[in-house]
C-alpha cells in the first residue's frame, strides 16, 4: 500500500482520486465543460495503481446513466460525470434511480458553470437534487472534492441511494496541494439480485419505494448534521450573544469568505455556518445557527437552493431580497461588494477599498472582447464560409461544439441543446411549408453530437416527412471539450475492446436515403455538392439530404503531417483607387450588371436571339418565343429542321453535360407560331421605295422578308414556277415537308410582296427593267450542276442531283431500279442518297475523300448510315459503261489521296487498284456553282460568282447580292438567311442615305445579328457595349445540377426508309419547356435570380422595379457578386490586389487574417498554418500563393 | 511566504504553461498553492487568464487589486486585466511585466496615472521578437519569464526557474526552452520612466 502524498491536483482530478481510493469500479461519462477532466484522470489513476475500473465514454449522458445503474444494482461501485446540462439529458433515469436506489453506490457527478463560461445556462444541480430527491454535496475547493467524492460513494452505498457530488466550475479548474493515498475498499463482484418489485417497480410499487425514499432522507439530513464539512463557526468574543450578522457559506463562496474576512476587518465580527452537504439540509445545524444571529446572509451559487430550504422569520438576505445577484458567477469582487453591504446593514463596519479609478481607467480603454474564433485551418471554417457564401438567405439551425463558432461567420441560426440542429431543422421545414414556402435549411452538427443525441431526431424527421439539408461536419472527435473519442473514432476511454461505428449506417439507418460528400477546403465542389443536396429537398420523392464532410481535427492532428499541403500565401498588393471621400472603390472599379452575348446567339447565322428564346420557351409562352425568331427571319419550322445547330456547338453547357435541344425548341416555335397571322396586326409604314430581289430562295426571301417590313414596297422575281429555291426543290420531303414550307411562305403574301414566278430575268426579264427599283437585290443561288468529265457520262441512267430531287418534289420519280450509285459528298449526295433509298434502292455513297472530308451536315450522314446506306470513301469515278445484269457499269479508282479533285490525269495514282460495280443508276452530285448568264457586264465576279463586300454590295451601285450566287457563298439555309438579313440592312441603310449602324458592323466578326441590336437605338439594345460571349470558366456552376437532355424523338430507320414521311418528330411544349427552363445557362444575361443581392456581404444591391441598383456609398468593391453570379452576368474584372474591402477578415474571420491600420489585409505568420484556403475566399484574386523566390 | 500572481495572454500563446512554471516553483519550495485557469477557450483565441496563489490561501481566485505580480504575453491582455494589481505596501509596488510584441503600447496613457499611484513596478520588453529571432515564435512566454528572472525584487531566482522550466519541459522541448529562458534573460527593460 502506498503512503500518503500531497500532489498538486485539478479539482476534477482530486474528484477522481477520491473515487478511486473509495473503490469506484466503473465510470461512465460524456464529455462537458467543466466535467470533462473526470473520466480521463480515473483511467491515469487506475493506470497507476494497477487496479480494475471499466471506463466508458457514453453516447449522451441518458445512456451513462443507465449504463452505470445497471453496474450499481448489481453492486458494483460506480459514478458518473457530466456538465449540468447533461443532466438534463440524463434526467429520466436520475429522477427514477431516486427511488429504486442502488446495490453499489453510485456518485452521480454533475459539474455546474456560474457565469456562464462554457453553457447554456447557469442552472443549480442542488435545485435539481431536492426536485428529484437526491442527496447533494457542494465541495469548497480541490481538497474538500475528493473527501466528499469519498464520502458520497461511502454514503451511497450504505444508504443505497444515489448521491449528486456538485463541484462548479471554480472547483473544478482549480489546482491545489491534495493529499492521496491507497484504495480504501474491497474490490466487489457483479452480482445482480432479482427483485422485478424493486428494479422494475410499477407504479403500485412506486409508492411504497417513495416511502422507503423518505426514510432514507430523514436518516442521511440527520447524519449530515454530524459531518464535520458542515460547520459553524463564531467568533469567540462574542459567546452567547447574538451576533448580528450570520453568513451561511456554501461551496467555493465559503472560501471566497475565508480569504476576505481578513482584507475587509470583518474577522470575530460576523459568524458562519459553512454548509456542503445542500440537500437534505441539517435543519438542527441551520435551526442552531439561526438562533444566534439576529439577521442573515446566504452566500451560494448560482441559485437559492440553500436560502429556499432556510424559512424563518428573521431577515434572511440572499437573491431573493437582491442582496445577492440572481445571475453572473460570485467572484471575490462580488463577495466583497455583498459584504460591504450586508455589514453596513447590520451596523457593522467593514473596510472596503475603493478600485473605481482603476476599473474605470481600463473601461475608458474600451478594449474590444476577444471573441473564440476557430483554429486557424479548421475544415469547420471552411464549411461555414462556404454554406454562407452560397445560401445567405438559408436558414441556419446549429448545435453544440467548435462549430458553434460558425455563429461568427453567420451560418449558425440557432444553438439551443445536444442533437437541435435536426429537429429544429425539421420544425422549421413543417412551419413554413405550411404556408407554401420552402426557404433553404441548411443545418450543421459535429460527428460527436450526433452520435449523442441526432438520430432519434433525424428518425423523426424523416418519418414525419421534413425536407432539409444536414451537413454532419465529421473530424472524427469531440472537439471543443478536449479531443474525447467518438463511437466512429472506436476507441475507448481505458482501451477496453469496442467497435467503431460507421457514421453512414447510422444515418441510413434513420431512413436517410441522400448521403454525399464533400470536401469543404474545395469551395466549388463543395457548392455543387449544396446544390445537388438542396436539389434533392425539392424532388418529388426527395426528403432529408445528408452531406458529410470529413477532415482532421487541426489542433488534435498538432505535430503529426496535416492532411492538406502547405501553400504558404501571400496579400498582393497595388494601387488602389478610391472614391473622392476615401470609403469603398472608385465607379470604375464598380460592378456593372451588364449583359453580354451568348455563344449560341454569337454562333448563329440566322441573328436568333436565342437566350430570349429560352427564357419564353422557359414560360411556355411559345406565341412570344415564336415572335422572337420572327423578328429575325419567316424560316423558323423550316430552320427548326434543316440547319445543322452551330448554336448547339457552341452552346456552353455541351462543355458540362449536354447542349441544350435549341433547333428543336425553334422548331415548335416555328410549327405553333403562323408568321402570316402575326403580321395582319403589323402595317408597316411605306417608305415609298421599291426593291427587287431577283430569285426565290432563302437568301432572297429573307431579304424580302425584311425590306417588307421596313416597308418598303418589294417584288420578287423566281424563274420557277414556286418560290422556295433549295428549301422547296432540293431539300427532299422526310427533311421538310412542303405543307410546311407552304405555311412559312403564307406570309409572303400577308406583307404584300409582289411575287412573280416563272419569270427568269435575263430571258423573260430584260436586265434593264429591274433599273426601275430604287436597289436590287440578286439572290439567284448556285444551281448550275457540275458534271463528270468521264467516258459514258451522258448514258442513259445518269441523273443530276439537283434535277433528280427538284422531280422528285414535283411529283415525279425516276426508275432508278434497285441499286444505285450516288457520286459526291455534300448535302446533295446525301438527299439524293436517302431519297433514292425511299424509292426502293439499295444505295452507296461514292466519294473522293474520307467521312471527315465530307461536306454534308454530319446529322445527315449518321442518319443515312441508320437507313442502310453504304459509304465507299477515297475513290474517283473513271468511266461509265454498259452493264451486263444491270444498266450500267461504273469503274471507279481507289486512291490514296484525300485531295482527289475529279477530272484525270490523278498525278501519282497509276497503279492504284480498280474497280467496276454494276447499278441501275448513277446520281452525281459533285457540286454546282451559280448561274450567272442574265448579269450585266458592270457587275464584278470573283471566282465565277458574284463579287461583294460583307454586307453584299457589289461593283455596281444599287446593286447588292446575297446567298450562293455571291463569292462568299451560303452553304447552307441559315447562311442563305444571314446573307439576305446583311443584304437587307445594306439596302436599308442606303436606301435612308445612312451608314449602317456602327453596332452592327462590330458585330461582323460573329455570324450573329439581331435586328434590335442592327437596328434599334443604343437604350433599348439588349447587347449594347459587349462582344464577347462568355466562357463557361467563368461561370458559377454550383447552381446548375446535371441534367439529362431533352433530344427531340426520331422514328426508327427501319420504318420510315418505306416513304418520305418526316423523319424527326419534334419536342412535345412541356420537354421543351422543362429543358428551357432547368438547362439553359442564360449565358451573360441578366435573369434576375438575385443572387448578386443575396450575397452581397453589405447589402450594396437593390433591386428597383426588375433592375438592381449598386450603391456606391456601400459598395466595397469586394466583387463577390461578380464571382457568385452564376452566368457572368456582372462585369467586374479582378484586380488581383488587395483592396482594403475587409470581406475575408469579416466573412471568413481567420486569426491568421490582419488588417492594418488603412484596413489591407496581410497574413499574421506566427498564426498562419498554411491551408492555403484563404486563396479561394479573395473573390479580387488578391491572395496567392507565394512565389517560390524567396 | 504569501504570492498572487495573475498570467494573462491569449489562447496559443503558452499562458497557462508559464502558469505551470509558477505552480513548480512552489511546489520546489514546499509551498502550498491554489491555482485557477480558463479551460477550452485557450485554443480558439479568446482571452486566457491563470491566477496562482502560493502560500495560506483558501479561494482559487485572487481579487481585483490583491495580485502581487502580474505577467502578460500580450499588451491589450495585460490592459483588461490591469484592476487586479494591489497597491503598494511595506514590501514595495506590485510587479507588471509584460511582452509588447508586436507594435504594442504599454502602459496606455489613460491608465498610465493610475499605475503610478498604485506604486506598480512596470516592466516590458518584446520577448515575440526575440523568440523570432531564434526561429521558435511560440518561446516567447520562456522568453519572458528569463526577462522577468532578472528584475529587481524578483521572487525567484534563475536558478529556481531554469529548474523548473527543465523540469516540466517534455524531452525534446528542455533544451530549446532553457535557451528560449536565457535568451530573455539578456533583453532590455523597454519601459523607461
Amino acid at each position: 500500500m502506498q503512503p500518503k502524498e500531497l500532489r498538486i491536483l485539478l479539482g476534477n482530478e482530486a474528484i477522481s482520486r477520491g473515487l478511486v481510493e473509495a473503490g469506484v469500479q466503473f465510470i461512465t461519462a460524456y464529455p462537458g465543460t467543466p466535467s470533462s477532466e473526470i473520466l480521463p484522470a480515473v483511467v491515469n489513476f487506475k493506470e497507476e495503481l494497477g487496479i480494475t475500473i471499466y471506463a466508458e465514454w457514453s453516447t449522451n449522458e441518458k445512456v451513462a446513466l443507465e449504463t452505470a445503474l445497471a453496474a450499481a444494482y448489481a453492486g458494483k461501485r460506480t459514478a458518473v460525470a457530466m456538465k449540468q446540462v447533461g443532466l438534463n439529458v440524463a434526467a429520466d433515469p436520475a429522477l427514477s434511480s431516486a427511488y429504486i436506489g442502488v446495490v453499489g453506490g453510485l456518485v452521480l457527478v454533475v459539474a455546474d458553470d456560474p457565469g456562464p463560461h462554457s453553457s447554456q445556462t447557469e442552472q443549480d444541480t442542488r435545485l435539481f437534487a431536492i426536485f428529484a430527491k437526491i442527496p447533494a454535496l457542494d465541495p469548497c475547493s480541490p481538497q474538500e472534492a475528493k473527501d466528499l467524492a469519498e464520502s458520497a460513494l461511502e454514503l451511497s452505498e450504505r444508504y443505497q441511494i444515489p448521491v449528486i457530488l456538485r463541484p462548479t466550475m471554480r472547483v473544478c479548474h482549480s489546482r491545489q496541494q491534495v493529499s492521496c493515498g491507497p484504495v480504501k475498499a474491497e474490490y466487489k463482484k457483479a452480482s445482480f439480485e432479482k427483485n422485478p418489485h424493486r428494479w422494475a417497480a410499477t407504479p403500485g410499487a412506486r409508492l411504497k419505494l417513495h416511502h422507503l425514499l423518505n426514510q432514507k432522507l430523514a436518516a442521511i439530513e440527520k447524519e449530515f448534521a454530524t459531518w464535520e464539512v458542515n460547520k459553524i463557526i463564531l467568533p469567540e468574543a462574542s459567546q452567547g450573544n447574538i451576533l448580528p450578522l450570520g453568513i451561511v457559506a456554501c461551496g467555493v463562496s465559503y472560501s471566497y469568505l475565508s480569504d476576505l474576512l481578513e482584507p475587509l476587518g470583518l474577522t470575530d465580527k460576523v459568524g458562519i455556518l459553512k454548509i456542503a452537504t445542500a440537500y437534505p439540509l441539517p435543519r438542527v445545524m441551520v435551526d442552531d445557527f439561526v438562533s444566534r444571529c439576529s439577521r442573515l446572509l446566504v452566500l451560494e451559487e448560482p441559485d437559492i437552493a440553500v436560502e429556499t430550504q432556510i424559512r424563518i422569520s428573521k431577515p434572511v438576505w440572499g437573491r431573493l431580497t437582491g442582496h445577492v445577484p440572481s445571475q453572473g458567477e460570485l467572484t471575490p469582487e462580488v463577495i466583497e461588494g455583498i459584504l460591504t453591504r450586508a455589514a453596513s446593514e447590520a451596523g457593522l463596519v467593514a473596510t472596503a477599498r475603493n478600485l473605481d479609478p482603476i476599473r474605470n481607467a481600463v473601461a475608458s480603454l474600451d478594449l474590444a472582447i476577444r471573441r473564440p474564433t476557430l483554429c486557424p485551418g479548421c475544415g469547420h471554417r471552411a464549411s461555414f464560409y462556404a454554406l454562407r457564401r452560397s445560401y445567405p438567405e438559408a436558414i441556419f439551425p446549429g448545435d453544440i461544439g467548435c462549430y458553434t463558432l460558425g455563429l461568427n461567420l453567420g451560418a449558425v441560426d440557432t444553438c439551443h441543446d445536444m442533437g437541435a440542429s435536426i429537429t429544429m431543422a425539421s420544425g422549421f421545414y413543417h412551419a413554413y411549408a405550411q404556408d407554401g414556402n420552402r426557404p433553404p435549411i441548411l443545418a450543421t452538427i459535429g460527428d460527436g453530437t450526433f452520435f449523442h443525441s441526432g438520430a432519434a431526431g433525424l428518425e423523426n424527421a424523416v418519418f414525419n416527412g421534413a425536407r432539409f439539408v444536414l451537413i454532419v461536419m465529421d473530424n472524427s472527435t469531440t472537439g471543443m471539450t478536449g479531443m474525447q473519442p467518438t463511437p466512429e473514432f472506436g476507441i475507448t476511454a481505458d482501451g477496453h475492446p469496442g467497435r467503431s461505428i460507421e457514421l453512414e449506417g447510422l444515418i441510413r439507418g434513420c431512413g436517410v436515403n441522400f448521403i454525399s460528400y464533400a470536401d469543404p477546403f474545395d469551395l466549388a465542389g463543395f457548392q455543387q455538392a449544396l446544390s445537388e443536396a438542396l436539389m434533392h429537398t425539392r424532388l418529388p420523392r426527395g426528403g432529408v439530404a445528408v452531406i458529410i464532410t470529413r477532415y482532421g481535427c487541426v489542433t488534435q492532428l498538432k505535430g503529426l503531417a496535416p492532411t492538406m499541403k502547405p501553400v504558404k500565401v501571400e496579400v498582393r498588393r497595388g494601387e488602389v483607387e478610391r472614391r473622392g471621400n476615401g470609403s469603398g472603390v472608385a465607379e470604375r472599379w464598380m460592378p456593372r450588371h451588364e449583359d453580354k452575348i451568348s455563344p449560341c446567339l454569337e454562333a448563329c447565322p440566322a441573328g436568333n436571339d436565342i437566350e430570349k428564346l429560352m427564357a419564353l420557351a422557359a414560360d411556355g409562352n411559345i406565341r412570344d418565343a415564336a415572335r422572337t425568331l420572327y423578328a429575325e427571319h419567316p424560316f423558323p419550322a423550316t430552320l427548326g429542321r434543316v440547319c445543322p445547330h452551330p448554336c448547339e456547338t457552341a452552346c456552353n453547357r455541351s462543355g458540362y453535360d449536354e447542349a441544350l435541344s435549341i433547333r428543336a425548341i425553334e422548331r415548335l416555335s416555328g410549327d405553333f407560331g403562323n408568321a402570316a397571322d402575326e403580321f395582319t396586326i403589323l402595317h408597316p409604314d411605306p417608305t415609298g421605295k421599291s426593291v427587287g430581289i431577283v430569285g426565290g430562295g432563302p437568301a432572297g426571301l429573307t431579304a424580302a422578308y425584311h425590306l417588307a417590313k421596313m416597308g418598303y414596297a418589294v417584288e420578287v422575281f423566281e424563274a420557277k414556277s414556286e418560290i422556295g429555291g433549295m428549301l422547296r426543290w432540293a431539300i427532299p420531303e422526310y427533311r421538310l415537308p412542303l405543307k410546311v414550307l407552304a405555311r412559312e411562305l403564307e406570309v409572303f403574301k400577308t406583307l404584300g410582296v409582289k411575287l412573280t414566278t416563272s419569270t427568269s430575268v435575263g430571258k423573260d426579264l430584260p436586265w434593264s427593267e429591274l433599273k426601275r427599283f430604287d436597289a436590287i437585290c440578286l439572290a439567284t443561288g448556285a444551281g448550275k450542276e457540275r458534271r463528270l468529265d468521264i467516258p459514258g457520262a451522258e448514258r442513259e441512267g445518269m441523273f443530276k442531283g439537283l434535277d433528280f430531287l427538284r422531280d422528285l418534289r414535283m411529283g415525279v420519280k425516276h426508275d432508278i431500279g434497285h441499286r444505285v450509285a450516288v457520286i459526291g459528298g455534300g448535302n446533295t449526295a446525301i438527299d439524293a442518297a436517302r431519297s433514292a433509298k425511299r424509292l426502293g434502292a439499295e444505295v452507296t455513297i461514292y466519294y473522293r475523300r474520307t467521312e471527315e472530308k465530307m461536306r454534308a451536315i454530319p446529322e445527315e450522314i449518321s442518319a443515312a448510315r441508320a437507313e442502310g446506306i453504304f459509304f465507299r470513301f477515297q475513290v474517283v469515278p473513271l468511266q461509265v459503261g454498259k452493264g451486263h445484269s444491270r444498266k450500267l457499269a461504273l469503274k471507279l479508282r481507289e486512291i490514296q489521296s484525300n485531295e482527289a479533285s475529279f477530272a484525270p490525269p490523278f498525278s501519282g495514282q497509276e497503279g492504284s487498284p480498280e474497280f467496276t460495280i454494276e447499278v441501275d443508276a448513277i446520281i452525281e452530285a459533285i457540286g454546282a456553282a451559280p448561274e450567272l448568264f442574265y448579269l450585266d457586264d458592270s457587275v464584278k465576279l470573283d471566282n465565277a460568282a458574284i463579287a461583294v463586300d460583307s454586307w453584299g454590295k457589289t461593283s455596281l451601285p444599287g446593286f447588292f447580292a446575297a446567298g450562293d450566287a455571291t463569292n462568299l457563298g451560303a452553304g447552307t439555309v441559315t447562311g442563305a438567311v444571314n446573307a439576305g438579313k446583311r443584304a437587307a440592312l445594306a439596302i436599308h441603310s442606303q436606301l435612308k442615305g445612312e451608314s449602317i449602324p456602327e453596332r452592327a458592323v462590330r458585330l461582323v466578326n460573329g455570324p450573329g445579328i439581331t435586328m434590335e441590336v442592327a437596328t434599334k437605338s443604343e437604350a433599348s439594345s439588349r447587347f449594347g457595349r459587349i462582344q464577347e460571349a462568355p466562357l463557361l470558366q467563368t461561370f458559377n456552376l454550383r447552381s446548375f445540377p446535371k441534367i439529362d437532355r431533352s433530344t427531340e424523338a426520331r422514328y426508327p430507320p427501319d420504318e420510315t426508309i418505306w416513304g418520305f414521311e418526316e423523319t424527326k418528330r419534334g419536342l412535345s411544349s412541356d420537354k421543351a419547356a422543362r429543358e428551357a427552363r432547368e438547362r439553359c445557362f442564360h449565358c451573360g444575361v441578366c435573369t434576375h435570380c438575385d443572387t448578386c443581392l443575396l450575397v452581397c456581404p453589405v447589402g450594396a444591391i437593390t433591386k428597383i422595379e426588375e433592375s438592381y441598383h449598386i450603391d456606391s456609398t456601400k459598395c466595397t468593391g469586394c466583387r463577390l457578386c461578380q464571382v457568385e453570379c452564376p452566368r457572368n452576368a456582372i462585369t467586374m474584372p479582378a484586380t488581383g490586389v488587395c483592396v482594403a474591402c475587409g470581406y475575408c477578415t469579416t466573412w471568413f474571420e481567420c486569426p491568421a487574417l490582419i488588417r492594418d491600420a488603412e484596413g489591407f489585409v496581410e497574413i499574421d505568420r506566427r498564426t498562419c498554418i498554411d491551408c492555403g484556403y484563404c486563396i479561394q475566399v479573395c473573390p479580387q484574386g488578391a491572395i496567392r500563393p507565394m512565389e517560390t523566390a524567396q | 511566504m504569501k504570492l498572487q500572481i495573475v498570467i494573462a495572454g491569449i489562447g496559443g500563446q503558452g499562458s497557462l504553461f508559464a502558469a505551470n512554471i509558477f505552480i513548480k516553483l512552489a511546489q520546489q519550495r514546499g509551498l502550498p498553492l491554489l491555482g485557477s485557469e480558463t479551460h477550452g477557450m485557450s485554443q480558439r483565441g479568446g482571452s486566457v487568464i491563470a491566477h496562482i496563489k502560493i502560500g495560506d490561501f483558501k479561494s482559487p481566485l485572487i481579487g481585483q487589486g490583491d495580485a502581487d505580480m502580474l505577467m502578460s504575453l500580450d499588451a491589450t491582455e495585460a490592459h483588461r486585466n490591469l484592476a487586479f494589481l494591489r497597491a503598494q505596501n511595506r514590501d514595495g509596488g506590485a510587479f507588471c511585466i509584460v511582452n509588447i510584441a508586436g507594435g504594442g503600447i504599454f502602459p496606455h496613457p489613460k491608465v498610465a496615472g493610475e499605475l503610478s499611484r498604485l506604486g506598480t513596478k512596470i516592466h516590458t520588453c518584446n520577448a515575440d521578437q526575440e523568440a523570432a529571432k531564434m526561429g521558435n515564435i511560440r518561446a516567447a512566454n520562456l522568453v519572458l519569464l528569463g526577462f522577468s528572472a532578472k528584475l529587481p525584487g524578483f521572487p525567484f531566482s534563475s536558478e529556481e526557474i531554469a529548474d523548473a522550466v527543465s523540469s516540466i519541459s517534455s524531452p525534446n522541448q528542455k533544451k530549446p526552452n532553457r535557451e528560449a529562458f536565457f535568451a530573455g534573460r539578456a533583453l532590455p527593460d523597454l519601459y523607461v520612466i
